[in-house]
């Protein structure tokens, strides 16, 4: 039952991707740094 | 150092440099900004790391929650690897976890495999995951409605190791802005670091997000470890070679377990296994591929 749980969920995250991808993708994402993120540099 | 940890040490090198591989960036003091970084890579990798190909996926999931826009995006990439993965990502991807082992193998000093305190201290991750990593990104927001990566601005180490020492190395313009924040995050990653060489991976162990995130999936995961009830003989040899002090026999799915393999290559009986999960339909259950490395040797 585990081991369906586990392919259940990838099948998911597929259908997550593709439909978060034909929102935006990771221009969505990281839209306040599109250069660099300079909260993870330590400047924000 | 055995067979299976070699294997593993190269797989860490090779995957962490691929995945930082933008060689211009490091030169020029900026960040790629390519196709490529519309994926997420599995392990803690910085955005902003000069090299990084990909973007990480817990910074991805900060932002998202901070700009509310793309979660579904950055979540599919955290389902994907958790459920294909675990924490097998942990183990075998994550360049933070290269770093912090080979730190850990600095012959100074007493080497431990946890911290005192440990079962309150395990729990630190699941703490800065929901606050630092979901709940102020979501809820701290200016007059725009916008709030920030509070992980990765206050806490992430890998940020500071791959982004914040490089960048403003070769980028004149950042170097000028250091301030206080720069300095506490170099702090932190100090600190990390130090205790790396006497703690095996206490970042993973104690803080880590993601780890918490994808050690949450072990127990569902398509990839897994399986012990053989009936080959098993208690013996402990797994429970006394895991760096991470765990009773592999009892559960070898536990959230802690990094899947690091060290477990299959000592016990004797070949009762601990790894690998891909086969879903069986007509039978309805589940098959798990690999030998073991034992068992390989002896040519059974």
């Amino acid at each position: 039952m585990k081991r369906g749980i586990g392919y259940g969920i990838v099948a998911l995250a597929v259908v997550m991707l593709f439909v978060g991808a034909h929102l935006g993708g990771m221009d969505a994402v990281w839209q306040k740094a599109s250069v660099i993120c300079l909260e993870c540099v330590g400047l924000g | 150092m055995s067979a299976l940890a070699e294997k593993r040490t190269i797989v860490q090198i090779l995957w962490s440099a691929l995945s930082n591989g933008y060689l211009a960036g490091f030169r020029q003091g900026r960040v790629y900004d390519g196709p490529l970084k519309s994926f997420c890579v599995p392990g803690l990798n910085c955005y902003s790391c000069p090299g990084a190909l990909g973007a990480c996926p817990l910074g991805s999931l900060q932002s998202s929650l901070a700009t509310k826009s793309g979660i579904v995006y950055a979540v599919g990439w955290l389902f994907l690897f958790g459920a294909a993965l675990g924490r097998l990502v942990c183990g075998w991807l994550c360049p933070f976890g290269l770093v912090q082992e080979a730190l850990h193998r600095i012959p100074l000093g007493k080497k431990w495999k946890k911290l005192p305190g440990d079962k309150i201290l395990v729990w630190l991750k699941y703490l800065l995951l929901i606050i630092f990593v979901i709940l102020l990104p979501l809820f701290a927001v200016d007059a725009f409605g916008l709030g920030t990566t509070w992980f990765c601005k206050y806490v992430c180490p890998q940020g500071t190791l791959e982004a914040g020492i490089p960048l403003p190395l070769a980028n004149s313009a950042l170097r000028s802005s250091l301030g206080f924040l720069y300095h506490w995050k170099l702090s932190i990653l100090i600190a990390v670091a130090a205790l790396s060489v006497f703690v095996y991976r206490p970042f993973c162990r104690y803080l880590c997000p993601l780890g918490a995130i994808y050690g949450q999936f072990n127990r569902i995961s398509v990839y897994r470890y399986r012990v053989d009830e009936k080959t098993c003989i208690h013996c402990d040899a797994c429970t006394k070679a895991c760096p991470m002090d765990l009773s592999v026999y009892k559960n070898p799915n536990q959230s802690l377990c990094i899947r690091c393999g060290r477990c299959k290559a000592v016990c004797p009986t070949g009762a601990v296994t790894s690998g891909w999960t086969v879903w069986d339909g007509k039978k309805g259950k589940a098959l798990v591929s690999h030998a073991h490395p034992a068992r390989n040797r002896e040519g059974r």
